[in-house]
């Protein structure tokens, strides 16, 4: 495993998942705390879900298809229900988020999204302060901003293009007093 | 030790793990509910079976999938039919798991008792006595016999016929496709 995060150069999901997992560990770095809810209900109700099934194919293997007929239905049911609520969290309430963390107060929620066959890398910022209103930041730059020609995610412009588009970041750490940034965040209300 | 942090990627992070493993048990896992789902609904131990013989041919062939219906006993009202001779029916060799279609040629008592049935091939000069439980020379309806056929698919059971008779592309065949899943992030 390369100690450097690499990605295919011509495959957009795998810049796109390399670029994602890279955010972590930088904000990580800088003081953020990660919030894992998200990640650990999901996980949770996936493996119930699994649980269920793999208890109905023991009950199965052991006791035989006669006895086991009504618990079966019963958790044919509990699965496909749970299942549902599985498919509904990972595609209404994680859809697109990469990253949920917070510090000083300040909670974000970063999502990223690509278009098809369109290498450039967009990001949207949901910034909460206390008692204040989230604003919505939205960042794009091409993966070419930070991926060397042979597939590795040079960390300093991608580190600056992370910390120039999070808003309470882009005024206070070195990268972004420093350098030029790339693209100018447009702040919208856009949901 | 690299001070910006990005090095924590070279170790395995539980989540990310606990995820595609999830991903992989999921699929498993879906499949074998849905099949058990089928079985439910069928009231049968194992709904879809494929030909394994050419006992019944010219109707069936060796690598047929059938699709099987277990409510039809009908033991209790006498008004309605149940199992009917000239039916096809599957029943597993007395101790065995394996699978016979054959078609009911006799019928005996029932509806308020068990219902007993004469099983013969359509390709077989000889009916299915020899197949039965020693001193038995009925099936009986309820107990021994997992299903009528009511619809079958040509053909399509033959890779489970293969995959029987190699067991060890099962296991290379799940093989492939979990390290499909764990390593692809599609």
């Amino acid at each position: 495993m390369a100690a450097r995060p690499k990605a295919n150069l011509y495959a957009l999901s795998g810049l796109k998942n390399t670029s994602d997992d890279s955010i972590a560990p930088y904000l990580k770095s800088k003081g953020w705390k990660q919030n894992h809810t998200l990640t650990d209900v999901r996980l949770v109700l996936g493996f119930s879900a699994v649980t269920i099934a793999g208890s109905t194919f023991y009950y199965d293997y052991t006791l035989g298809f006669d006895k086991t007929k009504v618990m079966t239905l019963y958790a044919v049911i509990a699965y496909f229900v749970i299942n549902t609520v599985l498919t509904w969290w990972i595609w209404g309430m994680e859809g697109g988020k990469v990253y949920v963390g917070s510090k000083d107060g300040v909670t974000i929620t970063i999502s990223s999204h690509t278009e098809k066959h369109s290498p450039i890398y967009h990001l949207k910022i949901v910034s909460q302060s206390l008692k204040q209103k989230p604003t919505t930041t939205e960042a794009e730059s091409p993966f070419t901003s930070w991926f060397d020609t042979q597939g590795f995610l040079v960390e300093k412009p991608f580190m600056t293009f992370i910390s120039n588009s999070i808003p309470s970041m882009a005024a206070t750490t070195p990268e972004g007093q420093h350098l030029k940034p790339k693209t100018k965040p447009k702040s919208t209300k856009r949901a | 030790m690299d001070a910006l942090g990005l090095s924590e990627l070279r170790h395995l992070k539980p989540r990310q793990l606990l995820s595609q493993v999830l991903n992989f048990a999921l699929i498993l896992s879906t499949a074998f509910m849905l099949w058990k789902g089928l079985s439910v609904a069928t009231d049968s131990p194992s709904p879809i079976v494929v030909v394994l013989s050419g006992s019944m041919e010219p109707a069936f062939q060796r690598g047929d999938l059938l699709f099987l219906w277990n409510r039809n006993l009908e033991l209790d009202n006498p008004s309605t039919p149940g199992t009917q001779v000239g039916e096809i029916v599957v029943y597993n060799v007395a101790g065995k798991n394996i699978p016979i279609v054959h078609r009911v040629v006799r019928k005996h008592q029932g509806p308020k008792t068990p219902l007993h049935l004469l099983t013969k091939g359509d390709n077989n000069h000889a009916d299915d006595t020899e197949l039965y439980a020693r001193g038995r020379w009925y099936l009986d309806r309820e107990k021994e016999v997992i299903g009528s056929v009511v619809g079958y698919v040509p053909f399509v059971g033959y890779v489970t016929i293969m995959l029987s008779e190699h067991p060890w592309m099962k296991t290379a065949l799940l093989g492939i496709m979990g390290l499909l899943v764990i390593v692809q992030r599609e």
